[in-house]
């Protein structure tokens, strides 16, 4: 085996190194899933205690909006799995465009987020001082909101973070510093982000579809 | 390390797969949102469950093959397998408490050594002011309410303390 360039000199061959990056990125994942998993936790008890009234104000989002940024974070995975694959082949302008491609989508997803954000504010819906609400129960419908921002927040920050990592690999991805031998940066940053979109097939259904059978 | 030895590694994916991978997410969020809009009568209890169900088999799909884990060493597999159980753990173990706080039954030795004015948790921090709570998970009761002691120590087994006032209702 020729010896990459990339490779570490604590590590015997690239195989070994790209297994050790790999563990270690879903070491950090599995911290990752303890640490939404305390908010997806917190909302399972709430929403036991109270199923009525968070039915009732998971009414209040926009399922279409919802629907539209689950599909736009799915077709961002595809493009981000293209990416790696890109990068699997040494191809550097199709890394480079697919990387692009995904941090467009991710804006995308954060423009929608950002004027559904905009859309509550208005209706006073953010918990706090301020918090208006129309129907019964509505110190349950400010606890679900409250879960509504916290996790739909930490997910957005999650990707903030994402574009991020993907910006800063543009870098030596324009300078062809991947290849066959060496792409591990990119595939780490891809199970990230991959990640981030498994956290919002969860939230979608929980937060934006559980008042639609109620209706 | 362990199920690395006659692996291919960095197998490249042909592109077929992830976009077939990609359609059937697409399938799957359609699925989810009709059925959720689907009218189950007296099974609409099942729409979470399958709204559930329907996610899990969507970031089952993502795992395995955006992120490779299909052709990755069995280390990888422990430990999504550790950080899942974990995640059961976490949520089943809190959901066991509040469930059953209704229906336990203690006997009549334990429930009487409980100090005065620490029944639980949520009845120690009681506002002194200010709105009242509205979701506060136990219901607030004062000291006072108690039975007398003699009630306690001559009546048959009894509902624990925390339970005996007002239950957990879940509110409709």
């Amino acid at each position: 085996m020729s010896v990459s360039p990339a490779l570490q000199h604590h590590f015997d061959d690239m195989q070994q190194q790209s297994q050790a990056a790999g563990l270690g990125m879903w070491l950090f994942l599995a911290t990752e899933i303890m640490f939404f998993g305390g908010l997806f936790a917190g909302y399972t008890v709430y929403r036991w205690r109270f199923p009525a009234a968070f039915a009732d104000a998971s009414g209040h989002l926009d399922v279409r909006l919802g629907a539209v940024n689950t599909a736009v974070l799915i077709l961002s995975s595809l493009t981000m799995a293209l990416a790696v694959r890109a990068a699997q082949r040494g191809r550097r302008r199709g890394l480079l465009l697919f990387l692009i491609v995904t941090m467009a989508l991710g804006s995308v997803f954060l423009g929608i987020k950002a004027s559904e954000y905009e859309h509550k504010l208005e209706e006073g819906l953010l918990p706090g001082p301020g918090f208006v609400y129309p129907g019964p129960q509505a110190g349950a419908a400010e606890l679900f909101f409250g879960f509504y921002f916290t996790m739909t927040g930490i997910h957005a920050l999650h990707m903030v973070i994402g574009i991020g990592v993907l910006a800063i690999l543009l870098v030596p991805a324009r300078r062809g510093a991947y290849s066959g031998s060496y792409f591990a940066p990119i595939e780490l940053a891809g199970l990230y982000w991959h990640f981030v979109d498994i956290i919002w097939i969860f939230l979608f259904p929980l937060l934006y579809l559980l008042g639609q059978g109620v209706h | 390390m362990s199920g690395a030895s006659g692996q291919i590694v960095h197998r490249v994916v042909p592109v077929g797969v992830y976009v077939a991978v990609f359609i059937a997410l697409l399938l799957l969020t359609g699925a989810t949102v009709w059925v959720a809009r689907y009218d189950l009568g007296a099974w609409s209890f099942l729409h979470t469950p399958v709204a559930l169900a329907i996610a899990s088999l969507k970031a089952l799909l993502v795992v395995l093959f955006f992120m490779h884990v299909r052709d990755s060493e069995r280390l990888v597999w422990a430990i999504i397998a550790a950080g899942l159980l974990w995640l059961a753990l976490l949520i089943f173990l809190t959901m066991g408490d509040y469930v059953s706080r209704e229906s336990v039954v203690l006997p009549l030795s334990m429930s009487t050594m409980m100090p005065a004015g620490q029944d639980g948790v949520f009845n120690r921090r009681r506002p002194a002011g200010g709105r009242p709570r509205a979701a506060s998970l136990v219901p607030q009761r004062p000291i006072e309410s108690r039975p007398p002691l003699q009630q306690i120590l001559h009546g048959p087994r009894r509902v624990c303390r925390c339970a005996e006032s007002q239950p957990v209702a879940r509110q409709r």
